[in-house]
């Protein structure tokens, strides 16, 4: 996305997401984090994010705009859903997002 | 189906599933908050509707129970007319013909405006959906 346009600013999506989940503390996976638009918010609530994207531009955008607050808690991966490799039962909240 | 129960297997007891989707009707594009033009937003409505029947199924299937939706409005905003257009050029949803020259000649912040939907879901029985999964994650 170009610098002339500005998806959501108004923050709808992580409101939305903050309306119907508790991010305090959670250990979270998202997939399909694109440029991490959705990713620095709920970092900021949760102990750790594992957030993954096939789009390798984008994941580098992401670590690039990365808050340096927020290094520790964020771990961005270039990979598809059907490859990565997780462990079990070690997240608290899956979030995906694939047709936006 | 198989991402989706590749991804249950990572969740932790009880764990949450939160899928966001966009949803109908079509986008639309607004100028000082006046609707312009309608986007056909059929092609993105097509792996959403997948993606929720994918999901749908696994609640069937009672590995997963619905808990919560929340339906919100999400706005990306051009700064004119022009740059919405080319936005458009390349992807898979198209602004209609006849809009185009109205829209370029806008110079000021146009907004696309879309109805998404956000679900709540939780994993009922995490050892049911391994035994029918067998997918044999592991840490690398």
């Amino acid at each position: 996305m170009n610098r002339a346009t500005v998806l959501d600013p108004e923050g709808a999506h992580f409101a939305a997401l903050e309306r119907v989940a508790d991010f305090a503390g959670a250990r979270v996976l998202e997939v399909g984090c694109g440029d991490g638009r959705l990713t620095f918010p709920v970092a900021g609530r949760a102990r750790s994010v594992l957030a993954f994207d096939p789009d390798a531009d984008a994941v580098e955008e992401a670590r690039a705009d990365l808050p340096a607050e927020l290094a520790r808690r964020v771990t961005f991966a270039v990979a598809s859903a059907t490859a990565i490799e997780i462990p079990r039962a070690a997240f608290d909240i899956v979030l995906f997002s694939w047709s936006l | 189906m198989y991402v989706l129960r590749r991804l249950l297997d990572t969740l932790a007891p009880e764990g949450i599933v939160l899928d966001l989707q966009v949803i109908r009707p079509h986008p639309l594009v607004e100028v000082d908050g006046t609707v312009l033009c309608e986007i056909d937003g059929s092609s993105l409505f097509v792996g959403a509707d997948a993606a929720r029947a994918a999901v749908d199924l696994l609640v069937a299937e009672q590995l997963l129970e619905d808990e919560a939706v929340d339906d919100h409005d999400v706005r990306k905003h051009y700064i004119d007319g022009a740059a919405l257009v080319t936005d458009f050029e390349t992807g898979e949803r198209k602004i209609p013909v006849a809009a185009i020259p109205l829209l370029q000649a806008v110079q000021r912040e146009c907004v696309v405006r879309e109805r998404c939907r956000v679900r709540r879901l939780r994993q009922i029985d995490a050892a049911l959906h391994r035994g029918l999964g067998g997918l044999g994650w592991t840490a690398r």
